[in-house]
């Protein structure tokens, strides 16, 4: 049994599946803390949004400027959209609508706005779902390539989606730290904080049963979940670094309100989330059926 | 779904491909693909296995396998990649953006890039005015628009000095390639990858 790695996609796409998942994922906890999280009147705290959003939308903008220049020939995207089968027009959709909610919600906001009008709450929940929708796309991507076994699961939406929330909720909690007398800031730390614990363990729940599962799958799927366990950068890098650690961080600073504690969580969450996409497209093995 | 009147499909023999090569030749020069950069639409492996002196040595000849339910076609945004009425799976170069998700779905190996170097290449080679205009992900197209169409061969099937390669109408029962498959003697390769594939091997 011969087996191969693919070399199709690799470092741009995985930074793409980073920048998504983090666009994605600040966007929805930016809004949700927003319009759920604080009364909606003049004394309402609008800049922890105003950071998500924007934040969100320069991550999914480079993430998506990365994607069309590695096109091989990026003028012919006009036509996507023409076929719904496929995931990546109805990723195409859901980073067009992101955008249209996201600048109709963030905008009035930037022009110092205080209180969200109806119009603009609907277009904040939306941009927060749709941040939702990107996150989880960026899953479905690989786990749509039926060539590749260690991909085509369906741990891999759950997971990316996840992750995608996890480092979403590390990079406002890095800004919210920042704002240092709003009372706003600090209860959406607090609440940010015991979320993000709960996804990190959640996320270490989806890939120890998901690579328990591959070890005992078919040669290729069993080949990637071999590569992932064999390589330091995943299971010291993801696992321990990225993931064990920020929880265990995030559990001592929840009792002890350490905010160096919280800033050392949220860059390993992100440098986790970042890793995670590149040796997940790393394990990407298959057999070709004439080598079986 | 209208009643397909053909549904074109290949029948290889193992037993009597020499591993000459000529059908990557034939279907380099017909196809105008870039052999250069050594990327082939059909190619024969030479897969020698055991230890001397129990040794095998098999050549397997693959293209793409035209599936019924071609997964690189379900992938593709741009719908690019189709099946068309007469079953075989195609590309519209103009359409295809390079997604190269198509690559990653076929269980085949059946996909490549036609980069831009490539192209660059291929109007030295082939000339100014060839069929590969645009980058785009090439694969086999049974040789649908000059030859299958018109009644002929595909290019790898004439040539063939062993006779290997036999093409059909699947949906004729008074074809070979159609007799072969509904004998069983004829098996499709990978079948347990669930696209239905319509290139069978005996042996």
């Amino acid at each position: 049994m011969t087996l191969l790695q693919q070399s199709n996609w690799h470092g741009l796409i995985a930074a793409y599946l980073f920048l998504g998942g983090l666009g994605g994922g600040v966007m929805a906890l930016g809004a949700l803390a927003d319009l759920f999280w604080q009364a909606n009147d003049a004394q309402a705290d609008r800049r922890p949004a105003l950071f998500a959003g924007l934040a969100g939308m320069v991550a999914l903008g480079v993430g998506s400027l990365i994607l069309v220049l590695d096109l091989v020939q990026p003028l012919a995207a006009i036509f996507a959209l023409s076929n719904f089968h496929s995931w990546i027009t109805w990723g195409i959709l859901f980073i067009s609508l992101y955008f249209v909610a996201g600048i109709l919600y963030v905008f009035p906001y930037l022009r110092k706005q205080r209180v969200a009008g109806p119009a603009q709450r609907v277009a904040g929940i939306a941009a927060g779902i749709l941040g939702l929708l990107v996150s989880v796309y960026t899953g479905f991507l690989l786990s749509s390539s039926t060539g590749i076994p260690f991909w085509n699961t369906p741990a891999l939406p759950l997971l990316f989606l996840v992750s995608g929330v996890s480092t979403g909720a590390a990079l406002l909690m890095l800004h919210l730290i920042t704002l240092k007398s709003s009372p706003f800031a600090a209860h959406t730390l607090h609440l940010l904080e015991r979320v993000d614990l709960g996804l990190v363990a959640f996320e270490l729940l989806i890939l120890f049963a998901f690579i328990n599962m591959a070890s005992a799958g078919n040669a290729g799927i069993k080949a990637g979940a071999q590569y992932l366990l064999g390589s330091v950068g995943f299971t010291v890098g993801v696992a321990l670094l990225g993931l064990l650690l920020p929880a265990i961080l995030e559990a001592i600073s929840i009792r002890k309100k350490q905010v160096s504690l919280t800033v050392a969580a949220s860059v390993f969450v992100l440098i986790g989330g970042a890793l995670l996409r590149i040796y997940v497209l790393q394990a990407g093995y298959f057999a070709l059926p004439w080598l079986q | 779904m209208a009643e397909l009147t053909k549904r074109y499909g290949m029948v290889i023999d193992l037993t009597t491909c020499l591993g000459c090569q000529a059908c990557s030749a034939a279907c380099s020069l017909q196809n105008e693909t870039p052999y250069f950069a050594g990327k082939f639409r059909t190619n024969v492996e030479d897969i020698e296995e055991g230890t001397f002196p129990n040794t095998t040595r098999t050549f397997f000849p693959h293209l793409c396998m035209h599936c019924e339910d071609a997964p690189c076609a379900r992938v593709c945004p741009t719908g690019a990649t189709y099946q068309n009425a007469d079953g075989v799976v195609m590309i519209d170069y103009a359409k295809c953006m390079g997604c190269t998700a198509c690559i990653d779905a076929c269980p085949y190996g059946a996909r490549y890039v036609y980069s831009k170097d490539d192209v660059k290449k291929a109007k030295e080679v082939f000339g100014p005015a060839n069929q590969h205009m645009v980058p785009h992900v090439d694969k086999c197209n049974f040789c649908y628009e000059d030859r299958t169409s018109q009644g002929m061969q595909p290019a790898c099937a004439s040539t063939c000095p062993g006779d290997a390669r036999i093409f059909g109408d699947l949906n004729d029962p008074n074809s070979q390639v159609a007799q072969l498959v509904s004998s069983g003697k004829a098996k499709p390769l990978g079948a347990q990858f669930g696209t239905k594939p319509k290139v069978y091997y005996i042996g």
